[in-house]
């Protein structure tokens, strides 16, 4: 009797190649920045950031950032409850900037529309604060040039 | 003496929440009314997007974007589907709902059912974000 033999099954997953023009780096006009003033006005929500950069996040075939099994993006450290507190800030330009997100639509996961940068301040007391701002350059800032 | 229940290895049934309402909103849904939304996901049908065509190149399935109303991130872009991606495609090209995606899975390859289920329900959601898979009026309540 002939055997029917199923083939082994494997996630299914869709590699994507895309064409993208190569990327022109300009190394004109670059200045050396002392401090930012950096204007926490990121809409209110559940504030995530990537401590190891967007870039070393797991994602899925299209490139967006993704936990597993719908389970919260493990890649990113989250704060709840984040509220702007509309306040610039002078913030040195060699502190702690990190890729994140506000997570609108409460899916755990990065979505389009939902990326910001998270400045993580150390108070002089040793508290933490998070602030945040959807001008995802930062070129976008005003500076104090030093 | 009390005769014990036979063990059955735990397991969770996953269906993609094709739904308009949060899982919030889905938590808080009286007893009947969740019934009738969960039976409503479950009869879901889902097709591939006529924006995009799968071809075969060199004996390797390739899908091409051929649509005006591309996902921006899949422009110029080419899409390689591994062995049960490509599987899927084919069977999104009619309606089908995930319960009868997941059951020709099963019948067609060899793996775990419950691990098929999950992979199938992101796989689906997936697509549904990028607008690749689009839902489709079921005339016949799945089937």
């Amino acid at each position: 009797m002939k055997t029917y033999e199923k083939t082994k099954w494997d996630a299914p997953q869709i590699l994507v190649q895309k064409f993208t023009p190569n990327e022109y780096v300009s190394t004109c006009g670059v200045t050396t920045y002392g401090k930012y003033l950096f204007k926490c006005d990121a809409p209110a929500g559940d504030l995530y950031y990537y401590p190891n950069g967007r870039g070393s996040a797991k994602k899925d075939w299209l490139g967006n950032p993704r936990g597993y099994y719908g389970s919260r993006s493990i890649e990113a450290d989250g704060q709840y409850n984040y509220h702007p507190c509309s306040e610039t800030h002078e913030a040195n330009s060699t502190s702690d900037f990190f890729d994140g997100f506000v997570d609108y639509n409460e899916n755990g996961f990065e979505d389009s529309g939902e990326a910001v940068m998270v400045w993580k301040e150390h108070k002089r007391w040793g508290g933490i604060s998070f602030h945040a701002t959807t001008k995802l350059g930062r070129d976008q800032w005003t500076t104090l040039k030093s | 003496m009390k005769m014990k229940k036979k063990f059955i290895s735990p397991a969770l049934q996953m269906t993609y929440n094709s739904g308009n309402l949060t899982t919030d909103q889905v938590s808080r849904l009286p007893e009947k009314k969740l019934a009738e939304y969960i039976r409503q996901c479950m009869c879901q049908t889902y097709q591939i997007s006529s924006d995009y065509i799968l071809r075969k190149i060199g004996g390797s399935d390739v899908i091409v974007p051929v649509g005006t109303h591309l996902n921006p991130k899949l422009e110029s872009a080419m899409l390689m589907p591994n062995q049960t991606a490509a599987f899927l495609w084919e069977l999104f090209q009619q309606p089908v709902t995930e319960a009868e995606a997941v059951q020709k899975c099963i019948e067609h390859f060899d793996g775990p059912p419950d691990l098929i289920e999950r992979h199938i329900c992101r796989f689906i959601r997936e697509l549904i974000e990028n607008g690749i898979l689009v839902k489709t009026e079921s005339d016949n309540g799945g089937k």
